[in-house]
């Protein structure tokens, strides 16, 4: 599946939370639901189309807004945007520790904070990620056979195709994959009956309307 | 998250997890209603929805899993001259419109898989405007304008309340005749609805294998047959459609037994008229439909181009629109028959 997910820190302050899920599994990310350029006075909106655990946000965020954008330039991706509040942002707004953890943070020193800090949000990156992975899988995951595929250039010369008999023999090979089909055998009965290899264009024609009709049935 | 659709019949809810506001009609009765429905939903202001609804690279075979919403004001031309692939029923001026662009049913074969970069739902809330553009074309002219062909108006009825508000409209402008195409099994719609003579309800029948593999989230054909004989009781127009026929292995059969059923609930004479049609949709259409869809059987089906439009070939429309016409002859000596 053709799926990606942008991800960024941003500042608690930046981001304006939209659903108010104050039971939330995972308080410190967010998933983006319109990202603003301000710039350029423009907003995107990136993808939210499976039941998931988060909380949701809009952010205003030239950088965001450029790598969505790009992203969507290249063209093909489904995009999601996954954000999470910094810990430092965490701790200012009181979630995300315990009495414990803020008792020891006391007695760090700052660079050790830091390291910390950064390691927890990328473990909650990784853990959107995964969470996300997991819907994605769960929703959209079709099982299809698995039939081997024939070697289309060798198949083009045993028809003896022109350009448009081949661009009619992919769509049927197309149509044989999605229709649970196996062309393949189809094609070794045409073989064995002595159809294949073809020994010019017109005979071509001939057996290539005589696999469509096989397909079709 | 709640269901959209309240029909018993359909086999599947649908959720609608977001729904986008454009922010000028933020404040419009629609989308008040519509925010009551819809308690949880996430809603996002947006300008425009194009901004949405028309952003490229959209994975629309994931968004037909969640459908969203989109509400908006819909301008510039609202009302269309009928497509060639439709049928006209023999009214000169044929025209449509759409209050809904997408729909909230999900045929495998539907052509606005092709037409449309996203599978959201969107909801124009002015019907007024469209109505006004009706009222300018019949100061020329009757008209005859299918109201429910890229969406299914009566599928969202409890929602928007269209279908009701074109029935007002249509019963204070005697030149006007509408069609509302449907698959929806909701007959508590047609005991509320009031009758008006120049409102057709057409529903699309297929036979169950077909509605089973390739119609998701539709009723079944039995709830549609029963519907459609009980709005007949009810006194309402309805036309049946045979339209798409779909090829498939056994289609004689499932087609007869279809056509047996029917006659079982719904006498001679009892309906307006009956469309005939396979399967066609235009070339750039399916181009982008058997790119978006290649775990597709009937997108992916090695279809003849004719005249710009994929069809099958001419031997089979023939065999199986002149079977369905000639079985539809004999059970209904007296019914008009329009074929594609
Ligand atoms: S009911 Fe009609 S408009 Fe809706 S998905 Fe099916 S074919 Fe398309």
């Amino acid at each position: 599946m053709d799926f990606c997910i942008i991800t960024k820190e941003v500042p608690v302050d930046e981001i304006s939370p939209g659903n108010d899920k104050k039971d939330a599994m995972f308080p410190d990310i967010y998933l983006c639901n319109k990202v603003t350029d301000a710039e350029r006075e423009r907003s995107f909106y990136p993808d939210l189309i499976f039941p998931h655990p988060f909380m949701e946000c809009e952010v205003t965020d030239l950088e965001l807004a450029a790598q969505y954008k790009e992203r969507l330039r290249q063209g093909g991706s489904h995009q999601t945007m996954v954000l999470v509040r910094p810990q430092t942002a965490l701790r200012q707004s009181g979630q995300g520790e315990s009495p414990n953890q803020s008792e020891q943070g006391e007695a760090q020193d700052q660079s050790e904070q830091k390291k910390s800090t950064k390691q927890s949000s990328d473990h909650s990156l990784e853990q959107a990620k995964n969470i996300l992975a997991i819907c994605l899988k769960q929703e959209f995951s079709e099982p299809r056979k698995n039939f081997s595929e024939p070697d289309f250039t060798q198949l083009c010369e045993e028809f003896s195709c022109s350009q448009t008999m081949a661009e009619q023999l992919r769509q049927y090979l197309c149509y044989g994959a999605a229709a649970d089909i196996d062309s393949c055998k189809i094609l070794e009965f045409m073989r064995e009956e002595g159809r294949l290899p073809v020994p010019n264009k017109r005979e071509g024609v001939k057996q290539l309307a005589y696999f469509k009709q096989q397909l079709i049935g | 998250m709640h269901t959209l659709n309240n029909s018993s019949s359909d086999k599947k809810e649908l959720f609608a997890s977001h729904i986008y506001v454009e922010e000028k009609i933020e404040a419009h009765p629609l989308v008040q209603r519509i925010r009551e429905r819809f308690k949880e939903a996430e809603y996002v202001n947006i300008g425009h929805y194009k901004d949405i609804f028309c952003r490229q690279g959209q994975n629309t075979a994931l968004q037909e899993h969640q459908k969203n919403i989109i509400l908006a004001r819909k301008e510039g031309t609202l009302v269309y001259e009928g497509a060639p692939v439709c049928q006209s029923f023999g009214h000169r001026y044929f025209y449509y419109t759409s209050c809904v662009m997408n729909c909230v049913y999900n045929c495998e074969y539907c052509y606005l898989k092709g037409m449309y970069p996203s599978a959201n739902l969107v909801i124009f809330v002015n019907p007024e405007d469209i109505f006004a553009q009706v009222e300018q074309i019949l100061k020329e002219h009757p008209v005859y304008l299918c109201v429910s062909y890229d969406t299914d108006l009566l599928a969202i009825e409890s929602l928007t309340g269209f279908v009701s508000r074109w029935i007002e409209f249509t019963r204070q402008h005697p030149e006007l005749t509408i069609e509302i195409r449907t698959k929806c099994a909701n007959r508590k719609l047609f005991r509320e609805l009031p009758v008006c003579e120049r409102v057709i309800y057409a529903f699309t029948i297929s036979p169950q294998p077909v509605t089973e593999q390739f119609e998701m989230r539709t009723p079944s054909m039995e709830a549609r047959i029963s519907c459609a004989g009980y709005a007949l009781e009810q006194g309402h127009n309805v036309r049946l459609c045979f339209d798409p026929m779909l090829y498939f292995k056994d289609w004689r059969e499932a087609y007869g037994e279809m056509l047996k059923k029917i006659r079982e609930q719904i006498p001679d004479g009892a309906l307006t008229d009956a469309s005939v049609g396979s399967f066609r949709i235009s070339k750039s259409y399916l181009k982008s439909m058997r790119k978006r869809y290649p775990d597709s059987a009937v997108i992916q089906f090695p279809y003849e181009l004719q005249n710009g439009y994929y069809q099958y070939e001419p031997a089979l429309v023939e065999e199986m629109e002149g079977y369905l016409t000639k079985q539809l002859q004999m059970l209904y000596p007296t019914l008009s028959i329009f074929r594609w």
